[in-house]
């Protein structure tokens, strides 16, 4: 039956792939191109005319001082909001790896935030933060919950953070919890056997076999970060002045507010740029260390 | 079986055939506007239209905080719709440059529209959209509380403000609530402040022509009352947004706001039984100048694209008839830019304040409508930085010319 | 499975931690709740009180206003067949590609992935230039074409990744017992994929179900809506009804949250069977 293997496997190889993969081209890679072509352009938007400019758009984003901003404060918000959630979520995962009673219903409490729209949780957030938090320092007597938490531009990053934390979570301890229950349960009996402890185990054995899945999270963390929009958008819409006004936020306030489109799309292909590299560099580092079975 | 096919086929072509002569009779207008809060009115008059007029069906659809993305993304992909809201002067310029603003110059019904709403629709001379409500825009008081405080009449100069400041304080209440989480109530305060200054469309020219600029000594005084308010508002005023200052307000605890007449809404739902009125913000010593900022809010325009133009028309037209202007102020709870309507039915008297400064003509246009584009909401963030103590008042305006001098350079 | 036995000790140390967390967790949830059942000048008075009364009048408010039933359906609608869509074309895809070395593999793979990085609103506006030449906008079933190709891209990359450790001496004896590729996939291995399709069956249900910026592009007609579009009626530009609002969302999560709840045990008996088997 290995008549003509190569042909046989081509036709499997693209039988395969296909269906997705045009579907991803019609509706991701040819509007992403096309968005690419915009940045070149002043167009405002609106107007029929798309007047091309070559690369000045990218050239008027090193002098732009408020995106400069942004990027700063997209930096450590992402340095934050990466190193909290994965080693919440890693941590949550491995106490929660077990088949006890209620353990289903643990672990819907912690996903829960994820299950609310990033809308909602702006603002409940901005509900808690603005209201209750006020209520509840005085009744439990701690002034120090009594902060301007969104008002102020130097608690307002954490505040971003926190929120951040809170819902990403859930999701990242799913993918954690999958990567933990498919090691295999002999490996970990074998170790125990030989006498290793538990931190030996967890250093020498889990740690990595869960490269693929520290992998995924720190990729999707990362990219998430600097993605992010919506939170920020419905929590603080970058403010006060501009103090939490991450990328995807200043790129959408000059592509839709202040009609340069061309230019706010120049803006997204930097940013795009910057997250590619950042995860390549991730994905390099870590590739080496991957074991597979 | 051949004859089951055939039956079938000419089945459809008759449906086929009833459906497009049909189609062809029904027009069919889309109607896309910003404001959630009057869907239910919007459709009650798209029903009352279509019963004198049941060729034509309107659908109107709303969205609320992200009108303009969806609507450039609408244009943007050759979507537009039959009738649209147009969100400022400046917008309606870049639609009616675009070419997708019918021309309404000519048209009868806008003979209905009083005069002090026609600048707002105005581009070269001609009139592109129909502006369907007045706004005011000015200090919103409780009139229990001035009464309690012993303050006989609004203020009307810097040094009155003053005073009512300390009386208000004397019977320990606070005396502005505000909202500086929200850059577009200090948009709104820095044009009230700006107002008294300058005439917005000769600024709007002079800026142009570069002989003119944000700074300038009356401009400085008008930040003496900017600082003002700052300085005899709640806590935590970065904190607070639109609906802790109007709650804030209907609870009493503040006496004053700067805001506009849309905000009674939510200070009616929770406190159905205040007493409020408008005065103008006071920037100098000279009581004429203490006037309340009037101008459209909300307008409409047609699609010069549309298939459906004519039928475009008479429902604007409709909008301005006695029948849809009723309910607009009765339901709505909006002043109505047509000629001989009256506010009683708004049931607010801070809507009978208004009235009564349009009556009097003491009345300022919105200034920020006029700027070039994207300025407005820059301006609020601008404020939110001085009031941080990250930029100085000068620094504002500096900043305010070298956006402007930017965004003409396009 | 436990992958650790720890002492009685650590063990009770752990659960207060979770405990504690969890309340962190629940803490907004549990505010958004109570005050949904207050009528809106009680809850400006006090936030965190207990309502005084049972409050159902900002629910059956919501319920009329958003048109919950519609809503829900078309929401139900869309999500299942986006979901399913994604899945088929996605493990098939990831699966291929983990299986075939070579550059040209790599080089897709990357650029499947590479997307993940793109914000949405750089390919907004040519996405639905795209959409509407196509004839797909103001409908269900374009929307959910749609969902197919921007979705694929998180899932392959899942796959792609759990594939890599499944052995593939499983897929070499059923090939030698005569399976062709078609058979191995789907007999053999997608059903060892288990763990990977549920978690991308409910993270991708919780996206696709709360997704809101492509909806509002896409469905213009109110009888296509769906929930989260629904909500934003209590969201204006001057105006903020939060009593109904927060009911109105609280509406909108629970499905979300009973799928989540249920979906729980078919995760946990996936891994133990793919563990049996393995």
């Amino acid at each position: 039956m290995i008549k003509n293997k190569t042909l046989r496997d081509s036709i499997n190889f693209s039988s395969f792939l296909l269906p997705a993969f045009i579907l991803y081209s019609i509706f991701f890679l040819f509007p992403l191109f096309s968005g690419v072509l915009y940045s070149f352009t002043r167009w405002n938007g609106i107007s029929f005319s798309k007047e091309f400019i070559g690369i000045e758009n990218f050239k008027e984003i090193f002098s732009d001082k408020r995106f400069l901003g942004s990027l700063f404060f997209t930096f450590k918000y992402a340095v934050l909001n990466v190193i909290f959630i994965n080693i919440f979520a890693f941590a949550l995962a491995l106490m929660l790896d077990r088949t006890v009673k209620g353990i289903g219903f643990l672990r819907s409490v912690f996903f829960m935030p994820n299950v609310i729209s990033m809308v909602i949780v702006g603002f409940i957030w901005q509900f808690i933060f603005m209201n209750v938090v006020g209520e509840m320092s005085r009744f439990m007597g701690m002034p120090f919950l009594n902060q301007s938490w969104l008002g102020d531009p130097h608690i307002a990053l954490y505040s971003v953070t926190l929120v951040s934390v809170w819902r990403g979570t859930g999701y990242m301890m799913i993918i954690y919890l999958a990567g933990l229950q498919t090691i295999n349960s002999e490996i970990i009996d074998a170790s125990r056997i030989d006498g290793a402890s538990n931190w030996g185990k967890f250093i020498y054995i889990i740690l990595p076999l869960m490269i693929p899945s520290i992998n995924i999270c720190l990729f999707m963390t990362i990219a998430n970060s600097f993605k992010m929009f919506d939170l920020v958008f419905a929590m603080t819409r970058g403010g006060p002045g501009y103090a939490t006004e991450v990328i995807s936020l200043n790129l959408y306030n000059e592509a839709f507010l202040n009609d340069r489109y061309g230019y706010g799309i120049a803006k997204a292909v930097v940013l795009a740029i910057i997250i590619m590299i950042v995860t390549y560099i991730q994905l390099k580092v870590l590739k080496k260390r991957e074991v597979v079975l | 079986m051949m004859k089951f096919k055939g039956i079938l086929i000419i089945l459809l072509i008759c449906v086929f055939c009833t459906s497009a002569f049909a189609a062809g009779e029904k027009v069919v207008l889309k109607y896309y506007q910003y404001k959630p809060e009057i869907v239910d009115q919007l459709d009650k008059l798209a029903e009352l239209f279509h019963e004198q007029n049941p060729d034509i069906t309107v659908e109107v659809e709303s969205v609320g905080k992200d009108y303009i993305t969806i609507l450039k993304t609408k244009i943007a992909s050759d979507d537009i719709p039959d009738i649209y809201a147009v969100q400022g002067l400046a917008n309606m310029q870049s639609y009616v440059d675009a070419g997708i603003l019918e021309d309404l110059t000519n048209e009868p019904f806008i003979k209905n529209v009083a005069e002090a709403a026609k600048p707002a629709v105005t581009y070269n001379g001609k009139i592109y959209a129909l502006p369907l409500d007045l706004a005011g825009l000015g200090v919103i008081y409780n009139k229990g509380l001035f009464e309690k405080a012993g303050i006989s009449s609004p203020p009307k100069t810097v040094s009155e403000l003053k005073e009512v400041i300390q009386k208000i304080k004397n019977i320990g209440v606070i005396p502005f609530g505000v909202a500086f989480k929200e850059e577009w109530t200090l948009r709104h305060m820095y044009a009230m402040g700006q107002a008294a200054t300058v005439k917005p469309i000769e600024f709007a020219e002079e800026m142009n022509a570069g002989k003119a600029q944000f700074w300038n000594d009356k401009m400085n005084k008008a930040f003496e009352t900017f600082d003002l308010i700052a300085e005899n508002c709640n806590e935590k005023p970065f904190e607070s947004d639109y609906t802790n200052q109007t709650t804030m307000f209907a609870q009493e605890k503040t006496a004053m706001m700067t805001q506009g007449l849309w905000a009674m809404q939510n200070v009616f739902n929770v406190n159905p039984d205040i007493d409020a009125g408008m005065f103008g913000l006071p920037v100098f010593e000279d009581p004429d100048t203490a006037r309340l900022m009037v101008d459209v809010d909300y307008r409409i325009g047609i699609n010069a694209k549309s298939k459906n133009i004519e039928a475009a028309k008479k429902f604007l037209d409709f909008m301005t008839s006695k029948a849809a202007t009723d309910i607009w102020i009765a339901e709505c709870k909006l002043i109505s830019s047509v000629v001989g309507t009256k506010v009683d039915a708004i049931g607010s008297s801070v809507a009978l304040d208004i009235k009564s400064y349009i009556d009097s003509d003491k009345t300022y246009p919105w200034g920020y409508s006029y700027w070039a584009p994207g300025l407005s909401n820059e301006i609020g963030k601008l404020m939110q930085k001085y009031y941080l103590g990250e930029l100085t008042k000068e620094q504002v305006c500096s900043t305010m010319d070298d956006l402007w001098k930017k965004a003409i350079s396009k | 499975m436990l992958t650790l036995k720890l002492s009685k000790i650590k063990n009770i140390v752990i659960f207060a931690l979770l405990f504690a967390f969890a309340l962190f967790f629940i803490m907004p949830v549990y505010f958004t709740i109570i005050n949904s059942f207050k009528p809106l000048r009680e809850i400006v008075t006090s936030y965190t009180s207990i309502p005084k009364t049972f409050y159902l009048g900002n629910y059956i408010k919501a319920w009329i206003k958003t048109d919950y039933p519609r809503v829900f359906l078309n929401s139900l609608i869309i999500t299942i067949a986006s979901v399913s869509g994604i899945v088929l074309v996605s493990s098939m895809a990831g699966y291929i590609l983990a299986r075939t070395p070579g550059k040209l593999s790599w080089f897709i793979f990357i650029i499947i992935v590479f997307s993940m990085i793109i914000p949405f609103h750089s390919i907004m506006i040519p996405l639905i230039i795209v959409i509407k030449k196509l004839n797909l906008s103001n409908s269900i079933h374009g929307i959910i074409i749609v969902y197919w190709g921007i979705g694929c891209n998180f899932a392959i990359f899942l796959y792609h990744g759990f594939v890599k450790t499944i052995p593939k001496e499983l897929e070499e004896a059923a090939a030698i017992d005569g399976c062709s590729r078609f058979q191995i996939f789907f007999k053999v291995v997608f059903p060892l994929l288990a763990p990977v399709t549920s978690t991308i069956v409910v993270l991708d249900t919780l996206w696709i179900w709360n997704d809101f910026l492509l909806p509002l592009l896409v469905l213009q007609k109110r009888a296509i809506k769906t929930i989260p579009l629904s909500q934003y009626v209590f969201v204006g530009q001057y105006y903020s009804e939060w009593g109904l609002a927060l009911a109105g969302l609280t509406l909108a999560v629970i499905p979300v949250v009973l799928f989540y709840v249920f979906m729980q045990k078919y995760i946990v008996k996936g891994i133990t069977t793919g563990a049996l088997k393995g």
